[in-house]
């Protein structure tokens, strides 16, 4: 189920359309960099100034200025319509009957979008690593410590930084999965899922909501950086991994609680 | 006498309103089972908890002498099911469409052949070239699947639920949306398949499918099951009419009247029509021929199943 749904998602027009808009983010900041120059240091979005120095960082750009909106639009479209959308054109009942348990069912499209996340992620780290390479120059890694990487360990963490994306998405994985079980609506369980993450992100820029904060989804997902300093600091990484965990176990629970015990009348 | 569907006292309630109330369906191994009632008159809900897709309020339900929704995975690997239509991913080929239904049963089918529910033998990939043959649809498998008319779907969910040999197949309104070609084809390769030895349970609100198939059949209506029983107890609830053509009808009324203390109806051709109870036609003959009547026509016409579709549902035909 895990490969045929994996396949399924990939091989659809829309994805396609999503990996382009991916794609579009590296190629369009990548060109007003080397059009215009690059902002001075310190200003505009991490690593964004810079690229012009280094090409790699443009893969590390892009994540960084995606991460609280055009990625989970994407990763909320597809963990959305996971479910409802089966059920809205009545194939839901032919898999079921199929047979297939309900379980295996939620399991195998909870893995897919999983995974279809981490190859977002990565896709995009790697468009933007290839074509920041071709408009700019590339060398040592230059860390926030102050130090220098060779330049292959660099590649290295951007690629990590990717996977990284990837695993800060888990959370809304497991919403957008939830939200599915509840309606035949597809549409209408993204628009909820990525409403929901707008909002927790706005939440977590609230200063007076610094409290709740390690509660938030979002809240560790800038950690992603400290994968440039030298040494790299896991410490707050780790706490954005097990952040993700904690959301993906109360609304995984939750829609398989739901989807278990559901009439299918679609 | 083997039952491939027993449901006992079967319920299901949906707020106050009872979609199913405590129905027992029995069919039995080898039958072609309609099942007959007016739209929203709980088919569709029965099925679906037949299959494991609404869970019964109350009541139990057995399908192939197993426990649903509990066996699921067990029972449905011999069942095969058109539920309410054709579900379709419109941007497929028929090929595609039946290749991921079959790939989501695939771990059901192996752990079933496994633990000798299936024999050893029974097909793990799906013949979907014999499946689509079988349907008339092999021509338009490249096809997308959103180019089909609604019969061609109709025709598509049936090839889903032929991928594989079943025991028992689950028919839902299969010929909606087909034309007169594919209903006659339908019928067909319904009395192929029972004659093959698969139990069918097919649904319907068209009497004239029933009719032509059926071995036995069951009428619901507002949840509640009036009848079951093979189709020809049906059609024997409303007694057989005798149609007499005979000159001056309506003496020859008078006279079966006192004699017979039977009433005739009047039909436009000047047909006398007259349920004769025990009386034999023979006495009713002689008796006109001795009055001096003329009969020039006899004829005993047993009752449609739609004259006994209406005896046991009432005339309203309603939306419930």
């Amino acid at each position: 189920m895990y490969l045929e749904e994996l396949g399924f998602i990939l091989k659809r027009r829309r994805t396609v359309v999503s990996f382009a808009v991916l794609a579009a983010i590296p190629i369009v900041v990548g060109t007003v960099l080397a059009t215009l120059g690059g902002p001075k240091a310190g200003n505009g979005p991490a690593f964004i100034d810079q690229v012009t120095n280094n090409g790699v960082f443009l893969g590390v750009t892009s994540i960084t200025t995606s991460q609280a909106v055009v990625i989970p639009l994407i990763i909320s479209i597809v963990a959305g319509e996971a479910i409802s959308a089966e059920a809205s054109i009545g194939t839901l009942r032919y898999l079921l009957i199929s047979p297939m348990g309900r379980t295996r069912l939620l399991l195998g499209k909870f893995l897919a979008v999983l995974t279809y996340a981490l190859i977002a992620c990565l896709f995009m780290v790697g468009v933007g690593l290839i074509y920041g390479a071709v408009l700019f120059p590339v060398g040592r890694v230059i860390t926030l410590s102050g130090t220098s990487i060779p330049l292959f360990n660099g590649i290295g963490r951007v690629i990590m930084l990717g996977i990284l994306a990837g695993i800060s998405t888990f959370s809304i994985i497991a919403i957008g999965l939830f939200a599915s079980t509840l309606t035949d609506s597809a549409i209408g369980a993204a628009a909820v899922t990525f409403g929901g993450t707008v909002i927790v992100i706005i939440l977590n820029n609230i200063p007076e909501l610094v409290h709740i904060a390690p509660l938030l989804l979002s809240n560790y997902w800038a950690s992603g950086i400290d994968l440039f300093r030298s040494p790299v600091s896991f410490h707050f990484i780790i706490k954005n991994v097990l952040e993700q965990i904690g959301w993906v176990v109360v609304f995984l629970g939750g829609a398989w609680a739901r989807f278990t015990t559901k009439d299918i009348v679609s | 006498m083997e039952y491939l569907i027993q449901t006992t006292a079967l319920t299901k309630r949906y707020g106050k309103t009872l979609a199913v109330n405590s129905i027992d369906l029995v069919v039995p191994q080898g039958s072609i089972f309609g099942f007959l009632g007016p739209n929203g008159s709980g088919k569709t809900t029965t099925i679906r908890m037949l299959l494991g897709l609404i869970y019964p309020s109350s009541g139990e339900v057995k399908v192939l002498g197993k426990s649903m929704p509990k066996n699921a995975s067990e029972v449905l690997v011999e069942v095969g099911a058109v539920v309410e239509g054709p579900g379709l991913y419109a941007s497929l080929n028929a090929d595609r469409y039946l290749e991921r239904l079959s790939k989501s049963s695939a771990r059901a089918r192996h752990k079933a052949r496994e633990n000798g529910i299936l024999p050893p033998d029974a097909p793990l990939v799906p013949d979907i070239d014999a499946a689509l043959a079988r349907v008339g649809l092999s021509k338009v498998r490249d096809r997308k699947v959103k180019a089909y008319s609604l019969g061609m779907r109709q025709r598509l969910a049936l090839a889903n639920a032929l991928l594989y040999p079943r025991r028992l197949l689950i028919l839902d309104e299969p010929t909606n949306g087909m034309d007169p070609q594919g209903i006659v084809e339908m019928r067909q390769l319904v009395k192929e398949l029972a004659a093959n030895g698969t139990t069918i349970f097919v649904s319907s609100h068209l009497l004239s499918e029933i009719e032509a198939t059926c071995t036995h059949v069951a009428v619901i209506q507002h949840g509640l099951l009036l009848f079951q029983g093979e189709t020809s107890q049906l059609r024997s609830r409303i007694p057989p009419t005798l149609s007499i053509g005979v000159d001056d009808p309506e003496r020859a009324s008078e006279l079966l009247a006192t004699l017979f203390s039977i009433k005739a109806t009047l039909s436009q051709g000047d047909i006398l029509h007259v349920t004769r109870g025990s009386i034999e036609i023979e006495e009713i003959t002689a008796a006109l021929v001795t009055n001096g009547f003329g009969v020039y026509r006899i004829s005993e016409d047993s009752a449609t199943l739609e004259e006994a579709f209406v005896s046991v549902t009432g005339v309203e035909s309603d939306v419930s």
